[in-house]
């Protein structure tokens, strides 16, 4: 039978070692290959697009294109052009629109995308832009940090040196897009993976 | 700190003991040695995955995999230059399904990632849908194993006894249970009857666990913990749903779900289906183990945007349970009729955002139970009616305020009971609860939370409740908090009335009309931490001192030969102990896990722990497990569960407690996806290493040990 002196000795001297590893191996540095992750980063775009579900009210007949916008400044270059340009989503051809935000500016041109990116530079004013974008069938995209936490649908990050996406399921159904079972279940933290705030608040908080 | 008083009456042993497997006895005495291999081979790993990244030139140029192709910083976007890439390797990429895309990758400057470990001050346990369907839980108690410092022992197939911190038992009633934040625990005993809601594994997002005082934010019966079961967003269940499985000892489970979304609403419904001949082993020569259950539930939620600032859910469930609770030797000789259990509820929430960061929330819950487990003298139905309102807003940016009330209406009826179980037959109590939190950013490193709470109930009167804590981020990915709490339990109006007559009314079980309610002072310290992106890690440290505990001690003389007395009584209670928790992605295909849990009862009270029909905590408990994908569509995993030797009611022999043997646990699981991720088939054994043990016993059902389980399930979901 195991004796309560075995395990005692042995707890101590398992996290004494865990405690030293932890404290003391350097991390290493490393950088980000800039042109393929907008490559990978574009790639996502075109993915989301296939498993999201608009609203019929977003298009206004079969011929209209699909419409991905984006707002800030532009990190793709040619990229998305070049890597869209003979594909098509849910048999629409693709049209890629570029916008700057105004503040005196009717919203109706940037509502009218399907697929909203929206650059780092925007991250100063990111309430007012989902603000205008509330419950309009947009879906807005970005790699800003705390992107979904602030609202935004789909955010990109990296993790382990690959890009990774968080979905705000709230957003989403907000503006009536239903994201497919597939593209939730690879989301990171659709099922709380992480112990985030967001999902804590919950039970140690009152709404 | 008060120092240690080692005493610890837990009664003269039992003379019954149960026999460990061989193998589960070799298993027991390597387990130090498999552990610390186990960590310091996941340690070595670590870091020799991190010793194999290339080594880097100084920042000013890299070289990328083209040699031809320096590659700069990552710049700010507006100064990007980037060459049209070449056709073949963007056309690649465009035909990447976005599974390939998150295998490509693209190397990270650490110190750019913005991740932000969190600083609430609880120590919590989040078990996600995924941690419920890898592990194979059969139920929530099953799925509650995984986290540290819950205690768990199965009873029978739908009965288990489950606490944060120690005083678990089949009535264990020191933990507070809320299903999306409606309170389901029984008015009569003021716990939870798993297996009698309707709780479907499958519409459950995530279990979240706050182990110690809840009592500030929740109130009464808060006092070691909370445990709130949230369910799925609707809109995560789009489609058709259906499981079909079973397994041994006639297990048999089936659930259909549909769920959809109509413009601003969406909604889900869902039933299941039950059965099994329950737990085999058990039983005493007074009486025979009956433990079969059959059960039926209904559940439906539905999620209502009514505009920007505005959202409703209702949800609504049934329950209707045949069988389900082994009748206890207690009960007497001849003494039954089939014993099953009928619960519903119906809830509706309303969420008001008043401006940026201010939320008003309103709550009202109806719930309604019936039972009789088998004896004619145990048969109640209550309801309860909750109407809670909370509002939370940013008096200041670095000031958050929470304040709320929270009222509640109980109405228990034992008429039906023959002879009668209350001394009146109709109960009734009510509790109003007010409360206000503060929390504080004194610096970006610094908060500070406070709270404090007043709850007033027909019987018991005024108690008051506080917590305050302090958190610090050491970094963005680690965190300490410390927190002093005062909670207590509300007895409930049943309680108060105990009238139940045993053996054939030789026994009695009866209570103190005005006894007082437990009270809590706790103590905690912890810490959070994320390491290299692929170690999480949690530790808790806490110290609680108990007061005016009760207990359900036997004695002799009148009313009848046997009494069981449920009184308050005096002495020393206090519990400390430490829970450590990590996780280690030791790659994309392998997932290491890990837990300990270490638990001291300092019991110095005249009467016997286990007279509470208690299971005392377990000194040492630990759980190791791996997740392995070994591709897209197929996956393992498997658990190894170690719980010390616990002394438990013996309902043969009420004045002489039992002892549990330690057990070892081994649950493995495999998943097949097919049909493009719409089917999977799950195949699993649960308790592999012996053919049965005992967990924990309860003088009020008969008790049976836990038996090997093998189970497939099959599920397909059809958007």
């Amino acid at each position: 039978m195991l004796s309560r002196q075995e395990i005692t000795k042995f707890i101590p001297a398992a996290l004494a070692v865990w405690s030293a590893l932890m404290l003391t191996h350097p991390v290493p540095a490393q950088w980000i290959d800039e042109h393929k992750a907008l490559k990978v980063t574009a790639a996502f775009l075109f993915n989301f697009a296939k498993f999201v579900t608009w609203p019929d009210t977003a298009f206004e007949h079969d011929k209209v294109p699909f419409v991905i916008g984006v707002l800030g400044d532009d990190p793709f270059g040619h990229i998305l052009e070049d890597s869209t340009r003979t594909r098509k989503i849910r048999g629409r051809s693709i049209e890629i629109r570029r916008y700057r935000w105004s503040p005196d500016e009717d919203r109706q041109a940037l509502r009218s995308c399907h697929l909203l990116y929206i650059s780092s530079s925007e991250g100063f004013r990111l309430d007012e832009v989902l603000a205008a974008l509330k419950k309009h069938p947009v879906l807005v995209v970005s790699d800003i940090p705390e992107f979904v936490r602030a609202g935004g649908m789909i955010g990109l990050t990296v993790e382990n040196q690959r890009i990774v996406f968080e979905i705000n399921r709230e957003s989403l159904a907000k503006s009536a897009l239903i994201a497919s079972a597939r593209l939730l279940d690879l989301a990171r933290n659709i099922d709380s993976k992480k112990h985030g705030d967001r999902e804590i608040r919950t039970t140690s908080e009152r709404p | 700190m008060r120092s240690n008083t080692p005493k610890s009456n837990l009664g003269p042993r039992c003379c019954r003991r149960t026999k460990i497997d061989s193998v589960a006895l070799s298993a027991l005495n390597s387990l130090p040695c498999m552990t610390a291999v186990a960590l310091s081979l996941t340690c070595a790993i670590g870091t020799h995955a991190f010793a194999l990244q290339p080594e880097t030139d100084p920042p000013s140029k890299v070289v990328s995999e083209r040699q031809d192709e320096p590659l700069t910083m990552r710049t700010p976007p507006a100064e990007f230059n980037g060459e049209p890439p070449s056709g073949d390797s963007e056309t690649d990429l465009m035909d990447f399904s976005i599974e390939e895309l998150m295998q490509v990758q693209v190397v990270v400057t650490p110190s750019r990632r913005e991740q932000r470990i969190t600083t609430v001050p609880y120590a919590i346990g989040v078990i996600t849908a995924e941690d419920i369907r890898l592990s194979g839980a059969r139920s929530i108690p099953d799925a509650l194993r995984l986290v540290p410092g819950v205690d768990v022992a199965d009873l029978s197939f739908g009965n288990a006894a489950v606490s944060p911190r120690g005083f678990h038992g089949f009535l264990s009633n020191q933990v507070l249970v809320l299903v999306d934040g409606r309170q389901v625990f029984d008015s009569l005993f003021g716990g939870t009857l798993w297996g009698a809601w309707p709780f479907q594994l499958e519409d459950i997002a995530r279990i979240e666990i706050i182990r110690g005082p809840g009592g500030v934010t929740w109130g009464a019966n808060a006092l070691n913990g909370v445990i709130n079961i949230i369910s799925k967003d609707p809109a995560d269940q789009v489609g058709r749903t259906l499981t079909s499985g079973g397994g041994s000892r006639g297990t048999f489970k089936q659930h259909v779900g549909y769920g959809f979304q109509e413009g601003s609403l969406r909604m889900r419904v869902s039933g299941e289906y039950e059965a099994s001949d329950g737990f085999r082993e058990g039983g005493s020569i007074l009486r025979n183990f009956e433990g079969d259950y059959k059960g039926g539930r209904f559940s439906l939620f539905a999620v209502w945007d009514k505009d920007e600032d505005n959202t409703i859910t209702f949800s609504a469930g049934s329950s209707v349970v045949d069988g389900g609770f082994p009748p206890t030797p207690l009960a007497g000789i001849g003494l039954r009729r089939n014993s099953g259990s009928q619960a519903s509820y119906l809830m509706g929430t309303w969420q008001h955002q008043i401006a940026e960061n201010d939320v008003f929330g309103l709550t009202g819950f109806i719930n309604d139970f019936h039972t009789s487990p088998g004896l004619p003298q145990i048969d109640y139905r209550y309801q309860q009616m909750g109407l809670q309102l909370s509002h939370s807003w940013d008096p200041s940016e670095e000031h958050t305020r929470t304040w709320g009330i929270d009222t509640r209406l109980d109405l228990l009826d034992t008429g039906n009971s023959n002879p009668p179980m209350l001394t009146k037959g109709f109960v009734s109590t009510g509790i109003i609860g007010l409360y206000l939190q503060d929390e504080w950013q004194l610096d970006p490193k610094w908060i500070l939370n406070l709270g404090g709470r007043l709850d007033y109930e027909f019987y018991g009167g005024f108690q008051p409740s506080a917590r305050a804590s302090l958190s610090y981020s050491i970094s963005d990915d680690a965190a300490i908090y410390g927190a002093v709490s005062r909670a207590f339990h509300t007895p409930t109006a049943g309680g108060r009335f105990l009238n139940i007559p045993l053996l054939n009314g030789i026994g009695r079980v009866t209570s103190n009309r005005d006894f007082n309610p437990t009270t809590l002072m706790a103590y905690e310290l912890g810490y959070r931490g994320k390491t290299f992106e692929r170690f999480e890690t949690s530790l808790n440290l806490f110290w609680h001192q108990y007061d005016e505990v009760t207990t359900l001690s036997p004695q002799l003389g009148p009313p009848g030969l046997l009494q069981y007395r449920f009184d308050n009584r005096s002495g020393n209670v206090s519990l400390y102990g430490v829970e450590f928790e990590t996780k280690y992605s030791v790659s994309d295909k392998l997932t290491l896990l890990g837990n300990y849990t270490y638990e001291q009862l300092n019991w110095d009270v005249d009467k016997p722990f286990t007279d509470r029909d208690y299971i005392t905590p377990p000194k040492h408990k630990a759980m190791i497990g791996a997740r392995y994908v070994a591709n897209d569509d197929l996956r393992f995993s498997s658990n190894l569960y170690f719980v010390d030797a616990v002394e438990s009611p013996t309902p043969s022999n009420p004045f002489v407690p039992r002892r549990i043997d330690p057990y070892l646990r081994l649950d493995v699981n495999a998943e097949l996806e097919f049909w493009e991720d719409r089917g999977s088939l799950t195949v699993g054994v649960k308790n592999l290493l012996d053919s049965n043990h005992h967990e924990g016993s309860s003088l009020f059902i008969n008790n049976a040990e836990v038996p090997r389980m093998v189970f497939v399930e099959f599920r397909v979901h059809l958007k």
